[in-house]
């Protein structure tokens, strides 16, 4: 839904504007130069020569008319029945005579009226549904030039309009169509900035990566196998061609692996020493271990009293310990706990009456606890603790114990242990810590019941490899005393109070983890969840580092360079191969981390748009030697930033994955290479094609390209030119003005690698028949003219949406950006700064991150329903999109709109 | 059914197993209309009642019911809809159903059928799905086989080459396994070990009360992922507490023999691949591990595989009807293998599975060359009596949806209880 014109009570209308402003306005430029100097040609045919000019910018402009090609639709704006309107002037045209009634503000391409679809015009005009036979019988807007003489007659004596005017501004409005009645998916527009927003409450399943790497945080030793392969938890679900879990069921198929897995890794588990990270000699204490140094990090949170029961239930009804930790194992590796990751919040209300407390992490005393200083506990020796001792006690039967600890590893690099219990020898264990840290730590014990004998604390050198070098555990500080009360975390609790209070909050724990996922593709440490439980997310800045070290974490950097294989579709280049022996698998490994290291380069160093018109790449050993670059890493795996000043090569575009990715066995694939450069660099939606009609014209082609084939004579580009934009078919919708003109980025092979130059342009051996298959052994060094004679980006401005007769329209108003050759359509795009730009980052970003689009332009078919966006949700998202265009604007940089993205509101504060 | 003198008769443990399934499933229906106050007759004729109970419990009917639905991408050349069962030729893309191959169209029902979605639109219309509703398959695994170890398994060959989203996998149960040995080690492989006692019941327990916990915290048209997971669970509970059963079946007995390689980059050997994968969907059959099976051979977008210099997507595409038709003709092989493992192999009751399987073949749109949406080549074949016998072909202007209501019918389900839109099986004619 886009636009629509309303010509009753238009006259009246722009009898209205009319003033002084449009009265006096210059007729249109004759000049066919834009203001911003982008390129206007109207050239139907990208290969065919036009003249040009340079504008002020450096952007070439030709007012060629040698189109060679007739219209294929009644879009085109058709030089026939002496029409001669231009898109280009008519923008400038329109802008000075019709804009004052006629606005489309938030530049959809739909002029809505009276704030409506977030346009502030009078005059509604619907570029998709012209016409209003009610008011003008035989005005049905079904042609550009009934429009232009609408204009003329209707309009022009009221804007000073005349005939080329009128024509200008009919082609201007008819290269607005999009297929799409009514506004736009643009029209939601932030309009309280300073607001509280929110974002959407969901419940992901882990992806395979965030499985794996969240198993590995609940062991002391590395994980027995890969858990993110399909053979173990299976293929991820795709969301917009990213991995995304956020609607997924966890299915019967999904659920038997994990099972599997548990099971596995149980074993493991149990068997291997050191792999858990505490002790498990007798059930009482292994399961409070269990509980709290496992289960706490699995499930993100604190365990509730149910859930501990379970537990511990678990250990009690087992035949043996062993089988107790095992269905313990397996219950918390399957539990629903684990495998989802909750995002959905709680009840704002809710969580300011009942803030989270952190179980034990943070407890008070009641009243002044006993407290003695600067003890030393030698190995093997311990301190006990009676009514009459020093240090001594009374105890109630509710008492807590705070210890404040450091260690020191022994010379055999064996941390300390401290147990607590009770009793006068060693069992009654209450709590065995493994002392592993160097400066002072406060750990709390809680005592239910009046202990039977001292409470003793004991430098356990026999938990710790019975080391005889342990060295003593320093104790800063032991206090006991009556239990207080747990304390709740220090919210936020002014935002909390001015959110909405039936809106979803995150608690401190799901804050944690979301954070953690956002930007590690990793559930949250122990550590994380402890802080944030103790308040630091709340605080701006101590916030914002915990957001920093995540992202600079070694997860965090993997993270990032995932996304730019995932969104260059880059990654999936190691299962492709081609008729080329130097295409190694090593070769193509190489590939892919290329385009990882270039985004990881602009993540943490800014300047995103050099990562598509940057002179620089980078490079290991085996690459420097198959692109014949010198200046690469020493070893393969070895990267290395390196110039490619000189060079045809740099970015993410001009580069061998991106190229070889998008090649058949022994040929390129100019039809992918555009059609992916227009979906994952602007974010371009292209038409699906739909039944294609035989015809005359099609067999004709074939025939053409057949007898070209046969005599060898024929490039890759015209191959698939010829038989794909053919006047007059449907097949010319996309590939006229939307893919085709797009070939002069084939400088590159089927594998990679730069093709020749010869006598300065770039050449390729002709495709011919080998065995009935066309490959390109035929005639030597054929000019492809597409690169050597430039070709054009059409309707390069829109972001989502691309109809045909948008990009035909753009193209026969001559309305196209210039460029030779891949690494120069990379740099055009970034000198013309073209929206798509931002929007992809933004939206790529967005969906990594939260798992959800902020647009509805990037809406998946599967994302209907209410995992679409809603009116509301899309007034909400016009505001996050603002502030991270604001960010992005900042330095484009894309860690900067990653941290907005995690640091606002919306974030934390869902519906 | 002379022909099953002549077959394989399944071990007594098959043969035990599927007899107390089949016992049970019965008591529990018959426990069931005796706890409802539903009588018989009421059940009969009510489609409602009958929609929803009769359906469920299926399998309480004395023979097992199954289905396998096999996906070829891209439709199929103009000429593959024989006019009759022994009128194919050598070159025609049917080749391999009939006389001078494995000679299965005798039981074949050759279909042309809208698949609504002209192109690249989607795949899931190829099971009567689109991006919201559920596919036949993942509805059908709980009806046809409510104590199945598995509700379906879905097996693929490149079928996941161009991504994992719902525009090129086919089925809303769950992702495709492409690889057969992970597919072999996943249903033939060791039995878990589940321990010496009960403890596991408090596992369960557990995760099903997390469950409850967060699906109170999720809105009501998001509690089908958490029925989903709940159903999950308690199929692997019952499938552990069955494995300590005696009766559980002798898996070695079915298990089929991989090669020790194999590999799916050609279309030759994609076909060669798509055969093993179809030997463990006939393998588990014959177990009775599943009543329903999915293989998704290619996808509409799929690149994995090369054929005369072209990747698989282009030699739709670009290489015209010399290059795509010849691909085709050899891909159809896999449907005539399949067939006729069916005809060949026996279940408990010492019948070909083909008596008790519907083999249905699907596709995602009409003719790849095209992109047209009508003419979609779909077929039928088997040997149940509630389906109608022989050899038919003809072109409708019905729906994928409605073919897959034909077929629900002759499974004995009410289509109305799926999710097809409404469909009733227009004029597709199968039963």
């Amino acid at each position: 839904m886009r636009k629509i014109l309303i010509m009753g009570m238009l006259s009246a209308m722009l009898a209205a504007c009319s003033g002084p402003g449009s009265s006096s306005s210059s007729s249109s430029s004759s000049s066919s130069s834009s203001s911003t100097g982008k390129t206007s040609s109207s050239s139907s045919n990208s290969s065919s020569s036009s003249s040009s000019s340079s504008s002020s910018s450096g952007k070439t402009s030709s007012s060629s008319s040698s189109s060679s090609s007739s219209s294929s639709n009644s879009s085109s704006t058709s030089t026939s029945g002496g029409f001669s309107g231009d898109a280009t002037r008519g923008k400038a045209t329109f802008a000075s005579k019709c804009s004052r009634c006629h606005k489309d503000d938030n530049g959809d391409g739909y002029f809505g009226a009276g704030g409506t679809s977030g346009d502030s015009g009078i005059g509604v005009i619907d570029p998709d549904k012209l016409g209003s036979p009610s008011d003008y019988p035989a005005y049905d807007g079904r042609a550009v030039t009934q429009l232009a003489s609408f204009i003329k007659t209707s309009m022009g004596p009221l804007a000073n309009c005349d005939a080329q005017c009128a024509q200008d501004a009919a082609a201007f409005i008819w290269s607005l169509k999009d297929g799409q009645e009514g506004p736009g998916a643009a029209v939601a527009s932030c309009s309280n900035p300073s607001a509280i927003h929110y974002g959407k409450r969901v419940l992901h399943v882990l992806t395979s990566y965030e499985y794996h790497n969240s198993l590995g945080k609940l062991f002391a030793l590395p994980l027995p196998n890969d858990y993110s392969l399909p053979g173990k938890v299976g293929l991820d679900t795709e969301v917009a061609r990213l991995p995304n879990h956020s609607i997924e069921a966890v299915n019967e198929s999904r659920l038997n692996k994990y099972y599997d897995n548990a099971s596995e890794i149980a074993s493991w588990a149990i068997s291997t020493r050191g792999a858990l990270p505490f002790a498990c000699d007798d059930a009482v204490q292994c399961s409070t271990d269990f509980i709290n140094n496992f289960a706490y990090v699995a499930y993100r949170r604190a365990l509730t009293s149910v859930e501990q029961a379970e537990i511990t239930s678990i250990f009690a009804g087992a035949p043996t310990l062993e089988d107790g930790l095992k269905w313990a194992l397996r219950t918390v590796l399957m539990s629903p706990n684990f495998l989802y990751r909750s995002e959905l919040g709680t009840k704002v209300a809710d969580l300011l009456k009942n803030p989270v407390v952190s179980q034990g992490t943070k407890y008070e005393f009641q009243g002044t606890p006993k407290t003695f200083s600067t003890l030393s506990i030698q190995r093997y020796n311990r301190i006990s603790v009676t009514v009459t001792s020093n240090p001594g006690y009374q105890w109630t039967g509710k008492d807590l114990i705070a210890i404040t600890v450091k260690g020191v590893k022994s010379p055999k690099n064996n941390w300390p242990v401290l147990t607590i219990g009770t009793g006068f020898d060693n069992a009654g264990v209450l709590k065995r810590l493994t002392i592993d840290h160097t400066s002072y730590r406060t750990y709390y014990i809680t005592i239910d019941k009046v202990p039977n004998g001292p409470v003793y604390f004991l430098n356990d050198a026999s938990f710790a490899n019975n080391d005889y070098e342990m060295p003593p555990i320093e104790i800063s500080t032991i206090s006991f005393g009556v239990l207080g009360q747990s304390k709740p975390v220090q919210d936020d609790v002014a935002k909390l109070m001015a959110a909405d209070q039936t809106a979803y909050v995150l608690d401190p724990y799901e804050y944690a983890a979301a954070l953690s996922f956002a930007l590690t593709g990793s559930a949250p440490s122990k550590s994380l969840l402890d802080a944030a439980v103790a308040g630091e997310l709340v605080d701006v800045t101590k916030r914002e580092a915990h957001v920093d070290a995540l992202i600079d974490s070694a997860l965090g950097k993997a993270h990032v360079e995932r996304l730019a294989g995932k969104w260059f579709r880059t990654d999936a280049l190691s299962e492709k191969t081609r008729n080329d022996a130097e295409f190694t698998p090593e070769v193509r490994q190489s590939m892919m981390q290329e385009i990882r290291e270039i985004y990881k380069h602009v993540f943490y160093n800014g300047d995103f748009p050099s990562m598509y018109a940057g002179d620089f790449t980078f490079l290991d050993s085996t690459l420097s030697t198959f692109y014949k670059l010198p200046g690469g890493g020493n070893t393969p795996g070895s990267f290395r930033l390196v110039s490619t000043a000189n060079s045809q090569r740099g970015g993410v575009i001009a580069s061998g994955a991106y190229m070889a990715y998008n090649a058949h066995m022994d040929y390129s694939s100019p039809i992918q290479r555009s059609a992916h450069f227009r979906q994952d660099v602007l974010c371009q939606s292209i038409p699906l094609p739909v039944n294609l009609e035989d015809s005359q014209e099609r067999e004709a082609a074939a025939q053409l390209v057949k007898s070209r084939v046969e005599a060898g004579d024929i490039t890759t580009t015209d191959f698939y030119d010829i038989q794909t934009n053919i006047p007059g078919s449907s097949c010319a919708t996309c590939h006229n003005a939307i893919i085709n003109p797009l070939f002069g980025m084939d400088d590159f092979d089927h594998v990679g690698r730069l093709r020749p130059r010869v006598n300065n342009k770039v050449v390729q051996d002709g495709l011919t028949f080998v065995n009935g298959v066309a490959v390109p052994k035929g005639k030597a060094n054929l000019d492809i003219t597409q690169v050597n004679n430039g070709s054009y980006l059409y309707a390069y401005n829109i972001v989502g949406t691309l109809s045909g007769s948008k990009a035909d329209a753009a193209k026969a108003a001559g309305d196209g950006l210039k460029f030779n050759g891949a690494k120069d359509l990379g740099k055009v795009i970034v000198q013309n700064d073209l929206p798509g730009i931002s929007a992809c980052l933004i939206e790529k970003s967005t969906r990594y991150a939260l798992g959800y689009s902020l647009d509805k332009a990037f809406l998946d078919p599967v994302e209907n329903g209410r995992y679409g966006i809603s009116n509301g949700q899309a007034a909400e998202f016009a505001c996050i999109k603002k502030e991270l265009s604001s960010a992005y604007a900042r330095a484009k940089s894309p860690r900067d709109v990653v941290k907005a993205a995690v640091m606002s509101d919306t974030f934390r504060f869902r519906k | 059914m002379n022909d099953s003198k002549k077959l394989p008769q399944p071990t007594d443990k098959i043969a035990e197993a599927q007899r107390k399934d089949i016992q049970k499933s019965r008591r529990k229906f018959l426990d069931l209309v005796a706890k409802s106050g539903i009588g018989s007759a009421t059940l009969k004729y009510s489609s409602l009642l009958g929609g929803v109970m009769t359906a469920r419990y299926a399998s309480a009917a004395d023979a097992p019911k199954r289905v396998v639905y096999l996906y070829i991408h891209s439709g199929a050349p103009e000429d593959w809809r024989p006019s009759s069962a022994s009128a194919i030729t050598t070159n025609q893309s049917s080749y391999h159903y009939g006389p001078g191959s494995y000679n299965v169209a005798p039981i074949c029902h050759f279909r042309g059928v809208d698949t609504e979605v002209s192109g690249h639109g989607g795949a899931r219309q190829a099971l009567g799905g689109d991006y919201s509703r559920n596919t036949v398959d993942a509805d059908l695994g709980a009806i046809l086989g409510p104590r199945s170890y598995y509700s379906s398994i879905y097996l693929g060959s490149n079928a996941s080459d161009s991504g994992t989203g719902a525009g090129v996998i086919i089925s809303s149960a769950g992702q495709p396994e492409d690889d057969p040995r992970r597919a072999l080690t996943r249903y033939f492989g060791a039995v878990p070990e589940t321990g010496k006692d009960d403890t596991y019941l408090l596992s369960f327990d557990a995760q099903k009360r997390a469950l409850e916990n967060i699906k109170a915290k999720l809105s009501t048209d998001e509690y089908t992922r958490v029925q989903t997971h709940l159903t999950a669970i308690g199929k692997i509970e019952s499938r552990i507490a069955d494995l300590a059963n005696a009766s559980a079946p002798d898996l070695n007995a079915c298990k089929p023999t991989l090669p020790g390689t194999y590999d799916d980059t050609t279309n030759a050997a994609m076909v060669a691949h798509a055969k093993l994968q179809a030997d463990i969907l006939v393998a588990a059959f014959k177990c009775d591990l599943t009543r329903v099976g999915v293989l998704q051979i290619g996808n509409h977008n799929g690149s994995g595989w090369t054929y005369r210099g072209f990747d698989g997507h282009s030699a739709a595409h670009s290489g015209g009807a010399s290059v795509w038709n010849p691909m085709m003709r050899d891909k159809f092989e896999v449907p005539a293998y399949f067939i006729k493992k069916l005809m060949d192999t026996t279940d408990s009751t010492g019948q070909p599975l083909i008596n008790s399987t519907a083999f249905v073949q699907v596709t995602c749109f009409g003719n790849g060359l095209s992109h047209a949406s009508t003419n979609a080549p779909f077929l039928l074949a088997t040997k149940m009596p509630s389906f109608k016998p022989g050899f038919s072909s003809k072109g409708t202007a019905s729906t994928s949806r409605d073919f897959h209501a034909e077929v629900a019918k002759g499974l004995g389900v009410d289509p109305k209880g799926l999710k097809l839109g409404g469909a009733t099986g227009g004029d597709v004619g199968l039963v």
